[in-house]
């Protein structure tokens, strides 16, 4: 026999629990007794449930079952109305669509995180350090955000400064490179700020600038002589070339002799000559110190080298003053023991010389209109360039070495420069321009021509004709190293003697 | 009939006829649960107000999509309403509730109704009362549970299995609550007493 939970439930579906739901009236089944069937346990659990299903209390009035469906939807409508005002708000759209409230954390921990890298970029003053880019190009970024001159001429000084300033961390050796660039960085700034300080109408905050310019002038000076004995000789290059740029006294050498001994080993004697030349200042003989000290001599210095290699032609000379600078020429004149007398501006020397150390010849009396024509022929072969005398290759290199060069570069620049240029100057711009050839995607094979040449002469002069070669190149070249071969560390001057004409 | 799930639907999306389909399918099972729990029709329709306003404001936040869900929700909202009630209830000083709160009509409308109806006589009314403020105390006595199940099985009308979803129970459980929740019944009203006495007022009504 069934339990009697199951007993009671069997007979309460029995009697149809859910007519109402079809139709019938609740009261309709309460008026019939349910049957006895002999289980009066059971029996009286329906009757009471029947009861219980039909008491007049429990029914509702339908009076007020129409008023509270109309309460309700009325309610309904005013909720409709205040959501969609609520779903045009901000907040709404925050607290019901999480992925735009996480797009919205992610922007704010994004821009919270930029902020605060750019805030510690902004107080970073290593320059080995990663966010001092980041420095940069805050410093670049407010440069072009600003509108008026003078702000831009103040920023320009204050980068300056802070490059100034990063420059005794770029002292070792394994910084060489950095250091370049920010004594690059430098004069780029300072040359900028003067510009931007000449252009503003006279007045007090022209004033105030120009006296701003000074004073960092003299500080660079005064920081660039105390950093020259930690530099390397490449950097001391640099670093001098920046003092001339600077204004301050530096030596400069215009030209070097050399009378070779009468027999190897012998003793060989050098000559320079040039501006505020120091005694005890030590020779440098192709980037590298001799060991020799030399004498002051109606105002050349004289250096005596014992055990001079044979018939060793240097490719520079230089010293290396007592204050610490350094300056170089490949103008060399070399004069054999018999008397013979040879003219070099060797376009592989260091000429790092800033200045102008000699002066081209002109054509004169008939004799070529190209002084050291064989120099230029080969400087046209080392770069597969037509030697012809009368090719324009070659026409070119002249012309950059007699200051006559006027080319137009590919996008229709003319550029001109009444400049002289040694060979050593020659071959660095000739390296550039091969590079410029290279990297010219309307130039087929990228090659350097005899029909381009003169162009990208041109473009290459458009580039570097206002910083140091050297440190043009280093900026210009990737992985461009002074002392490969390919035409080193000249400055923007002139370092060549033009080939005297006898 | 569309499936009370399409109208959930419809219904948490702003319906407004969805809303007034759902409204009269459980209005008579939320007042009956409500009505079997307080002791006069004025505070169950105020009650039954509230439930049904609450469902308004809250159904578009309602996760459930079936109907064992849906009523699970709607009754636990009276539940909590009456809760509310007793507890301010409680709060409040003792009232003597005069014969005319009792259960149908105000005091106005009865002297309206002819002396010859049974509802004229005060002592009806009182009785009346007294007696179904009984059953409001046994089925207080009761569980939550046996009432929940009394109220889907015999006011909803739905069958065991969705009365077992709806309060989270088996089969068999329910069976067994719906038992001892009538037999609980019958011990506290002593023997059918109070609510034969009701019942046998309606039939002279219904005469």
């Amino acid at each position: 026999m069934k339990p009697l939970h199951d007993r009671l439930n069997d007979r309460l579906e029995h009697i149809e629990l859910r007519n109402w739901q079809n139709g019938h009236h609740p009261s309709d089944f309460m008026l019939q007794e349910p049957r006895h069937e002999g289980d009066p346990e059971v029996d009286a659990l329906v009757v009471l449930a029947r009861r219980l299903r039909v008491a007049p209390h429990m029914q509702v009035d339908k009076d007020f079952a129409g008023r509270l469906e109309r309460r309700m939807l009325h309610r309904h409508t005013e909720l409709q109305l205040q959501r969609t005002n609520e779903k045009r708000s901000f907040f709404f759209q925050f607290r019901t669509l999480p992925a735009f409230g996480v797009a919205l954390c992610l922007c704010l921990i994004m821009l919270v995180l930029g902020a605060g890298v750019l805030a510690l970029a902004a107080h970073i003053s290593d320059p080995n350090n990663q966010l001092y880019a980041l420095k940069r190009w805050e410093q670049h970024l407010q440069v072009s955000l600003t509108n008026n001159a003078g702000d831009q001429a103040f920023l320009d000084l204050q980068i300056a400064r802070d490059r100034l300033n990063t420059l005794s961390d770029l002292t070792d050796p394994a910084h060489t490179v950095a250091y370049s660039q920010a004594l690059a960085d430098i004069d780029q700034q300072l040359q900028t700020a003067t510009a931007a300080i000449n252009g503003l109408p006279t007045g007090t905050q022209r004033q105030q600038l120009a006296s701003k310019l000074s004073g960092l002038k003299s500080d660079a000076i005064h920081i660039l002589r105390n950093l020259l004995p930690k530099l390397t000789l490449s950097e001391r290059l640099a670093t001098t070339g920046e003092l001339t740029h600077l204004g301050d006294n530096v030596p400069l050498l215009i030209n070097g002799m050399l009378i070779l001994p009468p027999h190897p080993h012998g003793r060989a004697t050098i000559s320079l000559s040039g501006s505020d030349l120091q005694p005890g200042a030590q020779l440098l003989v192709d980037g590298k110190p001799a060991g020799v000290t030399g004498l002051l001599q109606n105002g050349r210095l004289i250096f005596v080298v014992v055990n001079w290699k044979g018939e060793q032609h240097p490719r520079s000379l230089g010293l290396i003053d007592p204050d610490g600078t350094a300056v170089q020429t490949t103008a060399i004149t070399i004069e054999t023991a018999n008397g013979n007398t040879t003219s070099k501006s060797n376009h592989n020397g260091q000429g790092n010389s800033h200045q102008p150390t000699t002066t081209p010849d002109t054509p004169q009396n008939g004799q070529s209109s190209c002084p050291g024509l064989p120099d230029a022929q080969e400087l046209a072969s080392k770069y597969q360039l037509s030697a012809d005398s009368q090719g324009a290759a070659v026409l070119a290199i002249c012309a950059l070495h007699r200051g006559t060069f006027k080319a137009t570069t590919s996008n229709g620049t003319t550029v001109t420069a009444s400049r002289v240029y040694g060979y050593g100057e020659i071959d660095q711009l000739l390296t550039y321009a091969q590079y410029l050839a290279s990297q010219d995607a309307t130039n087929p094979g990228g090659k350097l021509s005899d029909t381009n040449v003169s162009s990208y002469l041109a473009e290459a002069l458009l580039n570097c004709g206002s910083t140091p070669l050297a440190t043009c190149l280093q900026t210009h070249i990737p992985n461009y190293q002074p002392g490969n071969g390919t035409g080193q560390g000249n400055g923007h001057q002139p370092t060549a003697t033009p080939t005297p004409h006898h | 009939l569309e499936a009370l799930e399409r109208v959930l639907v419809r219904a948490r999306q702003g319906d407004t006829e969805a809303l007034s389909m759902l409204y009269n399918q459980f209005l008579h099972g939320i007042f009956g649960y409500i009505a079997m729990r307080v002791p006069d029709r004025a505070t169950a329709e105020d009650l039954t107000s509230e439930v049904f306003l609450q469902m308004v404001e809250g159904i578009h936040r309602l996760r459930a999509n079936d109907e064992a869900g849906f009523t699970a929700w709607l009754l636990c909202i009276a539940r909590v309403a009456v809760a509310g009630y007793y507890r301010q209830r409680e709060k409040q000083p003792t009232q003597v509730p005069l014969p005319d709160e009792s259960w149908d009509h105000t005091k106005t409308e009865r002297l309206m109704i002819s002396a010859s109806s049974p509802e004229s006589d005060p002592v009806y009314w009182t009785e009346a009362r007294e007696d179904w403020l009984t059953v409001v105390q046994a089925i207080n006595a009761l569980t939550e549970e046996q009432r929940q199940v009394l109220v889907g099985r015999l006011i909803l009308g739905y069958d065991v299995a969705t009365v077992a979803r709806i309060i989270g129970k088996k089969v068999n459980a329910v069976k067994a609550l719906q038992f001892r929740a009538l037999q609980s019944l019958q011990r506290l009203l002593g023997n059918q007493q109070s609510l034969a006495h009701a019942h046998q007022r309606r039939k002279e009504e219904i005469r």
